[in-house]
């Protein structure tokens, strides 16, 4: 199962990688740019996303957008109790808090292998 | 009252013939003696009256001149007695202050036109210089058809004017003090009605609205208030005045220029001498300042926040990256306590800079942890003075942490003869080109296998800022290339 991690913070995605590698799942990324992600997911179908809010070009909204409305499950991943600039269709958006926990990502990547079961 | 009057006519026309015969007796004997024979009480009454009571025949002679007139009029009643008005010799004052002339008394008056004069107010100035102010007020008094004399009677208002002056004086004073106030008040100062008209606003009331003296009285000071914020003023000044409390809100105002003004709002009611509500005194406190200082407050808070988190979540990344390249605990410790020493290092130095820019020359010495000025450093910087934003700089400062570390583990600086030269350049481009050269240590004699180090080096430049990194290990010694990109104008990102 492919997951997305876009975090321009290179250390703290490595930890991500780590760990999604450890629950058998195949990382795209990690990337670190809103510019390099919307190429990405034009290219590479994945199961599901985890989002950085603030990138170095921008935050992840764009990308999210895109997401959305392919039904991709994703989480925002961030240090922000609120996300300056997220519209109304995005708030309920389910989030990560960074540092990101082994057992929330856990129950992230599990719910990804659900949907993608789901869907076929 | 009718019988009196009469009587009183008669008993002055004696007074008359009495001065007529010749020599004049003391008023007071004479009045005494004349009234004794008709009405005791009468004399009473005259003595007594807190009015003076005057009695001049037609030839201006004063006949009869009671204790309160001569009080008033400063005169002993001999003096009185031996009189004429023609001859008046105090100084008489009209109300504005100005010297009255005799022919304008009320006597005067009465006596020349045989009709009454009505009550006006007259001074006069007695020895002392103090003036005595008193309502004067002639009668004609008739003999048959012929006129007689005219009475006069006047009552003491100096008092009364005294108390008036001193009142008009003080409320002058306070109107002259208020004023000075409030117009060199910084806050915007207003006094408004019962019902919340405004009469009068301060200068400091009409730079913050825009409005003129005219626009801002009565209601128009309403128009001040920006929009949102009318109805909530409106309702709650309402709410005060039922309740006769002082007003309290933060609100905002607004010139016609669009420029928005926070202002804390305070009034307090004033009352009169019975205690009833007469108006309202209320001042505007601007704490624009105040509640941008709020803001930004807030802001730093959830910067602060942001960091943090971004912080512990490098430390978390970094624990697992030295675990993975540690053969022992005692050198996980070793290896994590020195990455986390060196970010807490540029760290400080952003912090100091309020997460500004950082120059490229501390960003290295900072990373080497020598002091490069030193005798015994085995670094030789050379660059010119430029600087690189947050995020650059930490992620820069933490790839050449890693380029130390190895140099002492595997390169030059394994020797006490080894060094390190660094050498940037600024592009016209933005591009900051940095080379890292070693030599003075033991040759290379292979490739260095990839490690963790090495890794996180490109993926701090080449993934986190968009730079790139040549790493090189020629046999004299290793030589690394880094390519910084222009700095990003994202600031206070870490």
């Amino acid at each position: 199962m492919k997951v997305l991690v876009v975090e321009d913070n290179y250390i703290a995605a490595m930890a991500i990688v780590h760990d999604l590698r450890a629950l058998n799942c195949e990382v795209t990324g990690p990337i670190a740019t809103v510019a390099r992600a919307l190429e990405v997911i034009q290219n590479t179908p994945v199961a599901g996303a985890l989002l950085d809010y603030q990138l170095r070009d921008g935050t992840s909204v764009d990308v999210a957008r895109e997401l959305y409305e392919a039904s991709c499950p994703f989480y925002f991943m961030t240090g922000y109790s609120e996300l300056a600039g997220l519209p109304e269709l995005l708030k309920d958006v389910p989030r990560l808090n960074k540092p990101v926990d082994a057992r929330r990502l856990r129950d992230a990547v599990e719910q990804f292998r659900l949907l993608a079961s789901s869907v076929g | 009252m009718r019988g009196d009057e009469d009587k009183t006519k008669e008993q002055l026309i004696e007074e008359l013939d009495a001065l007529r015969s010749g020599g004049r007796p003391a008023p007071t004997d004479l009045v005494a003696s004349d009234l004794s024979r008709t009405d005791s009480r009468f004399q009473l009454l005259l003595e007594r009256l807190p009015a003076g009571v005057v009695y001049c025949q037609t030839d201006g002679a004063i006949a009869v001149c009671n204790p309160e007139a001569c009080r008033v009029l400063g005169l002993s009643l001999d003096e009185v007695s031996s009189r004429y008005v023609s001859d008046w010799e105090s100084e008489m004052l009209r109300e504005d202050g100005s010297v009255c002339p005799v022919e304008e008394f009320a006597v005067s008056r009465c006596l020349a036109t045989g009709k009454p004069q009505p009550g006006k107010l007259y001074g006069v100035r007695g020895p002392d210089g103090g003036v005595s102010w008193a309502n004067y007020m002639a009668t004609p008094v008739f003999e048959g058809e012929a006129l007689a004399g005219a009475l006069v009677v006047f009552a003491d208002v100096s008092a009364r004017q005294r108390a008036e002056q001193e009142r008009e004086g003080a409320l002058a004073l306070g109107d002259t003090l208020f004023r000075v106030l409030t117009d060199h008040s910084s806050d915007g100062v207003y006094r408004a009605d019962q019902d919340g008209r405004c009469l009068y606003a301060n200068p400091r009331w009409h730079e913050m609205t825009g409005l003129s003296i005219e626009e801002t009285s009565g209601y128009g000071w309403t128009e001040g208030i920006v929009a949102e914020d009318r109805e909530l003023v409106l309702s709650t000044w309402n709410e005060c005045v039922q309740a006769e409390r002082d007003w309290n809100l933060e609100y905002r105002l607004v010139d016609r220029t669009g420029k928005v003004t926070w202002v804390a709002g305070t009034a307090r009611p004033f009352r009169n001498v019975s205690g009833r509500i007469i108006g309202y005194i209320g001042i505007n406190r601007d704490i624009t300042t105040l509640k941008e200082a709020r803001k930004r407050e807030s802001l730093l808070v959830q910067e602060l926040n942001h960091r943090v988190k971004n912080v512990l979540a490098t430390v978390v990344g970094l624990t697992r990256e030295s675990a993975r390249s540690s053969e022992s605990v005692a050198v996980f410790v070793e290896t994590i306590t020195a990455r986390i020493a060196a970010m807490a290092r540029i760290h400080e130095a952003l912090s100091l800079r309020s997460w500004g820019a950082l120059d490229v020359e501390e960003i290295i010495r900072l990373a080497v942890n020598v002091d490069p000025a030193a005798d015994a450093s085995p670094f030789t910087l050379r660059g010119p003075a430029c600087t690189l934003s947050s995020n650059v700089a930490m992620a820069l400062g933490q790839a050449l942490y890693e380029l130390n570390a190895n140099a002492v583990r595997h390169g030059a600086l394994r020797v006490e003869s080894g060094r390190v030269d660094i050498v940037w350049k600024r592009h016209d481009n933005g591009q900051t080109c940095m080379s890292w050269t070693e030599s003075g240590g033991p040759e290379l004699e292979r490739m260095p296998q990839p490690g963790v180090g090495l890794s996180l080096i490109q993926g701090l430049i080449g993934h986190e800022i968009g730079g790139t990194v040549t790493l090189g290990f020629p046999r004299a010694g290793a030589r690394h290339h880094i390519v910084v990109p222009r700095s990003s104008s994202r600031e206070g990102e870490p």
